[in-house]
């Protein structure tokens, strides 16, 4: 969906001396506004291009083509590495553990990729997991004590979950009517949201033995584990709504120019606060499905650090942190680069801290690229 | 034409002579803020635990804040800029196990290798935000993780190192002067000096100005590179020194140690008065931020009821209402000032820039 963009990108672009650059500078400022578009809707594509090749002048195809599709080339490649190098990766387990190791981080990853968009930042997503996690026991009629449910499943997830969204409300609610920035209000979510769930919990570890969570955690349909079924879906189903919804246009239109959004009758508090409680909805599946796969409520464990491994995936994937543009196959795809670096260490048997050291510089080789583009 | 305008605001002023009283109070309220909730909160916990008014329990907090506090400092530097500094609590960390080190070969290297370190983690960061125009918090959270990583492979996976004893470098960090603790004049000395240069040096009127708009400085030949590299470096030597303080103090450099700082430093700092947008900050405010957060911690340890759990709530809604608070002080501020400039312009001119 992005190629055609890029290829018109890369063949009007031509020689860094399309525009001069004195006239650049200015451009790409204007630039910036307007390429908020989902790469690849027919209707405002054309302008755009021509828009991007004008503003263009620092880098050639070569540049442009990495970071569009420098996750996917990623990806690929660290297949290939372990296809060739790692031993008993291309077994069928192999697949069905990562795609359910990164299920989670996926559905992270949707709803930052969605805040982000807007031009704002979620970063109580880790521990809004966690408070999912803290909830379900609670609903479920489990207690350190107490080891077989009370209620029923559908009842104690649809009360994790409304609870995780009502967080992200909230969030949202400070964010669009109060005006604060969203990095601070979220920080202070996160803190406090890590606090209530441990608190819930006592910071104790309750076990969870229930069938419903346990079909959850290891069922499959037509080989496919289920958690990846729910962590696919619901990253599509944003990515759909983001290209083809009004709600969708609104937000890149938001993350694009807040204030000419405003202006030009978007409906910018409503829409953050949605955008807010999506992102909460999908922290509260995340937890939930981290829940299941632990078979127990972990508060204090669950969620750790996914906030900024949500943000490094989505900002892999091409997502730029300045908002008003989204892909959602990138972030998928950046979800699953972090997650598929992470298993080919461990099976390699480097330590994870060695893991951690070369995320960061792929992260930075990852924003330092998107960076060349001039924008 | 030149008559209009010279009348305009000889009329508004006549007109509106209780309303220009509002732009003073607004900003002086904005500023006195961090003080107001220092003192909140000390009434607070004093009213709730009854030796917490006692000179040993209030050196306590002063020298427990003294180590965030330097953080505070150059993050409230990076903030007026209107970036972020995310790698100052993984660098504090990596410091304090590199003042291990160094303390075991010579005592100056346990100061030397730790600035070091936050020099050259500065001057990285400073070449990506400044030269390359990377986003400052994707850039810092990188190092947040590399840093983290680094530290924990050079102590062989979490060991923790202990610090050379009996040298000045530990009784430096440890020991008081007069009954204040080292840390703690520490603290005020740097602080005072920072005072000093975000005040009274061509380099903070430059900060301000790239914080408040980096184009428009740069149009005025304000060299925006250099202003953002030294940002970042005193940042970075900022951290990596209380850092080895840190070390110096608990006798033992601990990689896992810091975790969390970065987020808190931004909190003090905004409850200090800085804005996130970039140029608004001032160097007590955010003192007054990281006292408070001090003052919060301290009341929890002595207060029963509360607990770890209870006491991020506690943290958490506390910033988002003092933000808050902020904003809306500041916004006013900014409405207030608009006002004036209509006063004295005129109200095309104005007009022309929307709030």
């Amino acid at each position: 969906m992005m190629s055609r963009r890029v290829a018109g990108d890369g063949l009007v672009t031509g020689p860094p001396s399309a525009s001069g650059p004195a006239s650049g500078g200015v451009v790409t400022g204007a630039d910036k506004d307007m390429s908020t578009e989902l790469s690849g809707t027919p209707g405002p594509q054309k302008p755009t291009s021509t828009g991007a090749a004008k503003g263009n002048w620092r880098t050639g195809p070569w540049t442009d083509l990495l970071r569009e599709y420098g996750v996917y080339i990623f990806l690929v490649g660290l297949v290939v590495y372990d296809v060739v190098a790692t031993q008993g990766f291309t077994s069928v387990a192999a697949f069905r553990s990562l795609a359910v190791e990164a299920a989670p981080l996926v559905l992270v990853a949707a709803g930052q990729a969605l805040a982000i968009g807007t031009r704002g930042i979620d970063l109580s997503v880790g521990s809004n997991m966690a408070l999912s996690s803290a909830v379900l026991p609670l609903l479920f009629g489990f207690s350190v004590s107490q080891s077989t449910e009370q209620r029923s499943a559908a009842l104690a997830i649809a009360g994790a979950l409304a609870v995780t969204t009502a967080a992200g409300l909230l969030s949202g609610a400070v964010i669009a009517f109060l005006d604060v920035q969203p990095l601070i209000v979220t920080l202070g979510m996160q803190l406090a949201l890590r606090g209530l769930a441990e608190s819930l919990t006592s910071g104790n570890q309750i076990m969870m033995n229930d069938g419903t969570l346990q079909r959850l955690a290891t069922g499959r349909v037509l080989g496919v584990p289920n958690m990846a079924i729910v962590a696919l879906l619901a990253a599509a189903i944003c990515g759909v709504v983001l290209r083809y919804t009004t709600f969708g246009r609104r937000v890149i239109s938001i993350g694009g120019n807040p204030r000419a959004s405003y202006i030009s009758g978007v409906p910018v508090r409503s829409s953050l606060l949605v955008v807010y409680a999506l992102s909460g909805l999908l922290a509260g599946v995340a937890g939930l499905l981290s829940s299941a796969y632990l078979g127990a409520s972990d508060p204090g464990d669950i969620g750790q650090l996914y906030e900024l491994l949500a943000i490094a995936a989505v900002v892999l994937g091409g997502t730029p942190l300045s908002g008003g543009r989204v892909t959602m196959l990138g972030t998928v795809a950046g979800a699953l680069v972090l997650q598929l670096l992470s298993n080919t260490f461990v099976s390699h048997n480097l330590q994870p801290t060695t893991a951690t050291m070369v995320e960061a510089v792929i992260i930075v080789a990852a924003v330092y690229f998107q960076k060349r583009r001039g924008n | 034409m030149a008559e209009a305008r010279v009348a305009t605001p000889l009329k508004r002023r006549a007109g509106m002579g209780a309303g220009s009283a509002r732009p003073d109070l607004a900003s002086v309220a904005r500023r006195l803020t961090p003080f107001i909730v220092l003192a909140l909160t000390v009434a607070i916990a004093s009213s709730q635990v009854p030796n917490f008014l006692t000179v040993s329990n209030l050196s306590n907090v002063a020298r427990q804040s003294s180590f965030i506090a330097l953080l505070v400092l150059g993050q409230s530097f990076v903030l007026i800029y209107g970036g972020f500094d995310l790698s100052v609590g993984s660098l504090f960390a990596l410091a304090g196990v590199l003042a291990a080190y160094g303390s075991h070969v010579a005592w100056p290297l346990a100061f030397v290798l730790p600035l070091a370190a936050g020099l050259v983690s500065g001057a990285v960061n400073g070449h990506l935000i400044g030269t390359v125009k990377m986003a400052p918090f994707i850039v810092t959270l990188a190092e947040l993780l590399g840093y983290s990583g680094l530290a924990l492979a050079i102590t062989n996976q979490g060991n923790v190192i202990n610090v050379h004893g009996g040298t000045f470098f530990t009784t430096f960090s440890s020991g008081n002067v007069l009954g204040v603790d080292d840390v703690t004049l520490v603290m005020v000395v740097v602080f005072a000096i920072g005072a000093v240069v975000l005040n009274r040096t061509r380099y903070g009127a430059a900060l301000f100005a790239v914080g408040g708009n980096e184009d428009s400085a740069r149009m005025l030949g304000v060299p925006v590179r250099r202003v953002v590299f030294i940002t970042y470096m005193l940042s970075g030597a900022l951290a990596a020194f209380s850092g080895a303080l840190f070390a110096g103090f608990s006798a033992s450099g601990q990689p896992t140690v810091g975790t969390g700082y970065e987020l808190q430093s931004i909190a003090a700092a905004v409850v200090g008065g800085c804005a996130l947008t970039g140029g608004v900050g001032t160097v007590s405010g955010p003192l007054a931020g990281a006292l408070v957060l001090g003052v919060i911690q301290d009341f929890v340890n002595l207060d029963g009821h509360l607990n770890d759990y209870t006491q991020n709530i506690v943290y958490g809604v506390f910033i988002v209402v003092v933000v808050v608070l902020q904003k809306t002080l500041l916004s006013r501020q900014q409405a207030n000032r608009e006002a004036r400039a209509v006063d004295l312009v005129g109200p095309q001119a104005s007009g022309a820039v929307p709030a």
